[in-house]
């Protein structure tokens, strides 16, 4: 049925109908049935009405029959009396009188008397009854009625019946009243039919179609305009209708509460930065936002209805082409990945995808969606972290980090001899102090050179900073790698660097270690090369140094002498408190805290630094001690002054924690002994956990951090970068602050590098809301590099040197 | 909107007028044949003494008191009725005793309407009431009122019984054609002579007839010897006065007797004001009809009781209709048939009185 046909038939046309039919059978039921009624009323009543004027004439001719002494047959001038009756009678046409044997006998004038025949009169005679003939022929009623004479005898009356009396009428006195009728019958039940049709009409215009077009264009606004203008249907009546427009207001009401408008979700889909694409169950892009088209380069018509094929660079990849996919994005099973997408012009893209599917009320999926996000960005940084993380950027060696997990690896699996070198350049500050730093970088990118082709590819070699170098020399015992080493010490020898007209000879003390089952950890590897080194460089340099138990002897020595320093430390009280700002990276320079640095004062008042004593402090497992002194000394000067000198600040204090101490059960418990008993605001405290530590004791971490924030306290990352703790970590364990290492924020002014591995690092810390700091900014340039890459604070000699509580907040 | 408003009233109103029309055609249809009657009823009572001058139970008398009742009828009408029997007792003494009685009634009673009936009612009763307090009514009385000393009376009106002569005649003729000689009989009674007075001012209407008015009739045997005599002479007979003759001992002789002998020996067709003697073998008559008599003072005395109305205001009247009445016994006996026509509006006895 079309559109048009299904408009035509509208409820009030329907009911229309219907009640046309009701109405024509009711009115023609009424006409029959009605008409027979009143014509068989209308004949009973012309027969009382007829057989009492004929009973009329009736008793006049009786009564003459008795009046008259002649007989019957010879009433004198009877013929006028007929006559008179004729004429005085309504609608009588003529009437006659038979004899007994049905012979007409007394007629009126222009009376015809073959309408009925003798028989039927004789009979009538015979019968003594009233009776009515019809001679439909004659159009004719014959009305008949007995003529009796009455005798006396033998004192009785006998009643003799001597003839009929016949009152002859025309039809037309039926007819005519009935078609009358008929007539007015017809003209009220048109007028009837008519009035009820109009009435029907009014009514079901003012209770059905009206308000149905109310509703019906309430509706329509709806969909055409939703939500923005809805008309409310007012409701006057509780029948159907007005149930109907009230659920119809209710439904209005609770969409408005509850539905988002569709453009409203097509604005987020349009504006949003993800690429978004809805993909039909046939595996056929069905709908992309406009960042999809941005990303892929194609236009809209070039992409919708195409096979989601097209987006993938490699179909290994496709999740809709591997096997169960279906299933899994059913049961929610499909994760985040990272693929590529090619574009229009076959540039792959790297992208992070999300997979959902749209389900219908029973549970089927009816569509994809599939949300993107370009990582390009994201992945050079993470490229370059990765490189960052294993290669120094200088001389494309491998750096400390990438050594250790070296020598780790060895450790693990320690079956074979290996030799562990340390190099320390001789006189190498020579070339930094007459020709820059440039002159120097350009040395040490000669030397790592050198040390990789002596040495070949199969050995690590790395830098660990500044001038010092390591190798692992895989497979070989030290006396196996000892020529190795001449040979390399000879060949740097006789390298001749020449800058600015300037040459310079550096050499270099080497120490070299053998890594043997009986051997150390890694931390006494480093030692014990680091040992042979110096003892290398003490015997005068440019010379290699194996290590040997006798070695051993001496390195005590200068071990223990510092562990006596140490002892004296804590004994005399003499280890003490600096404290370094921490301030925004704005032109206020305002201060958000302060880092508590531990310094150590010698007898002979030398103040060291923690990386002079500190390895001290970890072989003999002073650390927890030596944190549980910072964390009493901080307490106490904070309840007794520093909570007065920063009253009106709000500062916190960058308090950095050990490996032993975070590893220890009891150390949270005792952190939140001493704030409680000092007063120490929690939330004013900020502990600093190095990322290697992070990554070697990670469940430790967690739960050590949990504790202590659970108090309030804050949690940084410190040398944020080096190691490349994996950002999912900073998640995991609710940072709040990274502190980005000092050895890439120093190359900020001239690596570009540096900057794109800060600027990840600060991209990422952000969009996990993690606050970051730009550790060891010790120069304009520098500052106003982390500036601009939107670090949030900063701390360095740039800003000011660590000093007593007094000095800086002063 | 409004329109379809119009056009449906408009169809509304339609729809009443062919309602109400379509009734009037079916009553018409369902009430053919049928009438309906209603009577009104008033609660005033009235006391109403009714002086008959002749006995109780003779049609003559007891038809003018129907007929006063029935004009009365639907009223609540008490009815004293009083006869004085004059017919039978021809003597003053008596007359006047009777009228003593009555006149006592009267004055106990005091009714509120006196109806007489005929003369000697009036002559014996009402004459001693004359502008008394108490109407009177009269019907049937043949001599004017101020013979018997009402004229100025304001409290009496009545109905004079006037004959229908020409009516009479002229049913005769239609019975019996081409009429030529009419003899008219009287006995002694003064009374016929205001009916041969009137007779005799309307014979004119009938030209081509002889009327002869034979002098008052004495004797029973002078009767006969008339009727003898003119048998076969004449065409027809006037029976006026058949009271008042005397036999050989000179007593009145029963009139019914007079016209039985008439009916046995009289071949003249014969004719006469009174219906009663129509049943006693007078061939025909167009009546005075006791019954219009008393139904005509009914309305006078109505006016006077309901409508309070004197009767000196209410005019002295005669009744114009007569009763068709034909002995047929009396027809075939002299041979005469009669149309349909006129027997169907008479009434016919068939039967002489005596026989029955």
């Amino acid at each position: 049925m079309s559109e048009k046909r299904k408009n035509k038939f509208n409820i009030r046309k329907k009911v229309l109908f219907i009640l046309c039919i009701v109405l024509s059978f009711s009115v023609i039921g009424n006409f029959i049935i009605g008409g027979e009624i009143f014509k068989k009323a209308q004949v009973a009543a012309f027969d009382r009405e007829a057989f009492a004027t004929a009973r009329g004439l009736q008793t006049s001719i009786n009564s003459l029959i008795e009046k008259s002494y002649l007989p019957y047959t010879e009433i004198v001038n009877c013929e006028p009396v007929l006559d008179n009756f004729v004429d005085n009678s309504k609608d009588v046409l003529y009437v006659y009188t038979t004899d007994s044997q049905g012979n007409a006998l007394y007629l009126s004038k222009d009376a015809v008397v073959d309408g009925i025949s003798r028989e039927e009169l004789k009979k009538g005679v015979l019968e003594g009854a009233e009776g009515r003939i019809e001679n439909e022929d004659k159009q004719m009623l014959y009305y008949i009625l007995p003529l009796e004479e009455i005798k006396q005898v033998e004192g009785k009356a006998v009643v003799n019946r001597v003839g009929v009396l016949v009152v002859a009428y025309p039809r037309t006195c039926i007819t005519e009243p009935l078609n009358r009728l008929y007539t007015y019958n017809a003209i009220l039940a048109v007028i009837t039919y008519v009035c009820t049709l109009m009435l029907a009409f009014l009514l079901l215009t003012r209770w059905v179609t009206k308000p149905l077009q109310t509703l019906d264009k309430a509706i329509r606004n709806v969909s055409k305009k939703g939500l923005m203008e809805p008309i409310v249907l007012e409701v006057n009546t509780n029948d159907e209708i007005g149930q109907i427009g009230q659920s119809f207001n209710d439904m209005l009401m609770q969409l408005d509460a509850t539905t988002v408008s569709k453009n409203y979700i097509d604005s987020i889909v349009v504006n949003m930065s993800e690429a978004l694409f809805v993909i039909d169950i046939r595996m056929c892009i069905e709908r992309v936002n406009d960042a999809a088209i941005e990303l892929l380069g194609y236009e809209k018509e070039e992409i919708q209805g195409k096979s989601v094929n097209i987006l993938y660079a490699n179909q290994d990849e496709n999740p809709f082409l591997q096997e169960g996919f279906t299933k899994d994005i059913e049961n929610e099973k499909v994760t985040n990945s990272e693929i590529e997408f090619v574009t229009k012009t076959g540039e792959k893209k790297p992208v992070s995808i999300n997979l959902s599917a749209i389900k219908d009320d029973d549970g089927n999926v009816t569509k994809y969606v599939c949300t993107a996000r370009d990582i390009t960005d994201i992945k050079k940084a993470r490229d370059i972290l990765m490189y960052q993380a294993n290669y120094d950027e200088l001389t494309g060696l491998f750096n400390r980090y990438k050594l250790e997990q070296g020598i780790e690896k060895i450790l693990e699996n320690n079956n074979q001899v290996h030799t562990f070198v340390m190099i320390d350049l001789d006189k190498f500050k020579v070339i930094n102090d007459v020709c820059g730093h440039t002159a120097g970088d350009n040395f040490l990118k000669h030397i790592a050179y050198m040390l990789k082709s002596a040495v070949g590819d199969n050995n690590l070699v790395a830098r660990l900073g500044g001038d010092e170098f390591a190798i692992i020399m895989y497979d070989m015992g030290a006396q196996k790698a000892k020529p190795v080493l001449e040979r390399l010490l000879k060949d740097v020898k006789s390298f001749n660097f020449s800058w600015d007209n300037k040459v310079f000879n550096v050499g270099m003390s080497i120490g070299a270690v053998e890594i043997s089952n009986s051997n150390l950890d890694r931390l006494s590897i480093f030692n014990t090369a680091d040992k042979a080194c110096y003892i290398a460089k003490q015997k005068g340099g440019n010379r290699i140094h194996v290590y040997t138990e006798s070695d051993k002897e001496i390195i005590q020595q200068d071990e223990e002498s510092m562990l006596s320093v140490v002892t004296s430390a804590f004994e005399n009280n003499g280890f003490f408190l600096e404290y370094q700002p921490i301030v925004s990276l704005d032109n206020e320079r305002k201060v958000q805290g302060y880092e508590v640095l531990v310094r150590m004062k010698t007898r002979e008042g030398e103040v060291l630094k923690p990386g002079a004593f500190f390895s001290t402090i970890e072989r003999y497992n002073k650390s927890l001690a030596l944190d549980q002194w910072v964390i009493h000394t901080f307490c106490e000067s904070y309840h007794k002054s520093i909570v007065k000198m920063c009253a009106e600040a709000d500062v916190q204090f960058n308090i950095n924690l050990a490996d032993a101490s975070i590893n220890s059960e009891n150390f949270a418990e005792y952190v939140c002994k001493e704030f409680g008993e000092y007063n120490v605001p929690s939330d004013k405290v900020c502990f600093e956990i190095s990322e290697s530590c992070v990554i070697s004791n990670f469940l430790n971490v967690k739960q050590f951090v949990e504790k202590i924030k659970s108090t309030g306290c804050k949690l940084a990352i410190d040398n944020f970068g080096i190691g490349m703790l994996s950002f999912k970590y900073l998640r995991l364990l609710d940072v709040d602050t990274v502190k980005i290492s000092g050895t890439l924020i120093n190359e900020t002014d001239k690596s570009a590098v540096d900057v794109a591995v800060v600027r990840s690092i600060e991209e990422v810390a952000h969009l996990l809301n993690i606050k970051t700091i730009a550790g060891c900014v010790e120069s304009r340039g520098v500052w106003e590099k982390v500036k601009e890459l939107g670090i949030d604070y900063a701390q360095g000699y740039e800003i000011m040197k660590p000093g007593s509580i007094e000095e800086v907040i002063k | 909107m409004k329109k379809v408003t119009y056009v449906l009233c408009l169809l509304c109103a339609i729809l009443v007028v062919a309602s109400c029309n379509r009734k009037n055609e079916v009553d018409k249809v369902t009430n053919q044949g049928t009438t309906e009657t209603q009577t009104q009823v008033t609660k005033e009572k009235f006391e109403v003494l009714h002086i008959m001058s002749y006995h109780e139970g003779w049609e003559w008398t007891e038809a003018q008191l129907q007929g006063f009742k029935d004009a009365l009828k639907g009223y609540d009408v008490e009815y004293t009725v009083m006869a004085m029997d004059c017919k039978n007792h021809a003597d003053d003494e008596y007359r006047n005793k009777k009228a003593a009685e009555i006149q006592k009634i009267i004055d106990d009673n005091n009714p509120d309407l006196v109806y007489v009936s005929d003369d000697e009612a009036l002559q014996y009763v009402v004459a001693n009431n004359v502008n008394s307090e108490i109407p009177f009514v009269f019907s049937c009385v043949n001599k004017d009122i101020s013979e018997y000393g009402l004229a100025g009376a304001d409290n009496v009106t009545g109905v004079y019984e006037v004959e229908h002569f020409g009516a009479s005649f002229e049913l005769l003729q239609d019975m019996v054609p081409d009429i030529k000689d009419v003899i008219v009989i009287y006995d002694r009674a003064e009374m016929w002579n205001d009916v041969k007075a009137r007779m005799l001012a309307k014979v004119g209407d009938y030209p081509e007839v002889n009327f002869i008015f034979l002098d008052p009739i004495m004797t029973f045997e002078q009767y006969k010897q008339t009727i003898l005599e003119y048998n076969g002479k004449v065409d027809a007979l006037c029976l006026v006065g058949v009271f008042n003759y005397a036999d050989e001992n000179g007593n009145s002789v029963f009139y019914q007797d007079v016209l039985k002998w008439t009916e046995a020996n009289s071949t003249i067709p014969d004719f006469t004001f009174w219906i009663d003697r129509i049943d006693n073998s007078t061939l025909c008559s167009v009546a005075i009809s006791g019954y219009e008599q008393g139904s005509t003072a009914g309305m006078m005395a109505k006016r006077i009781l309901v409508d309070k109305v004197s009767p000196a205001d209410i005019e002295k009247t005669h009744t114009a209709k007569g009763s068709v009445a034909i002995n047929t016994k009396r027809a075939e006996k002299l041979g005469i048939k009669v149309d349909a026509d006129l027997l169907l509006g008479a009434e016919v006895y068939k039967k002489y009185q005596w026989e029955e």
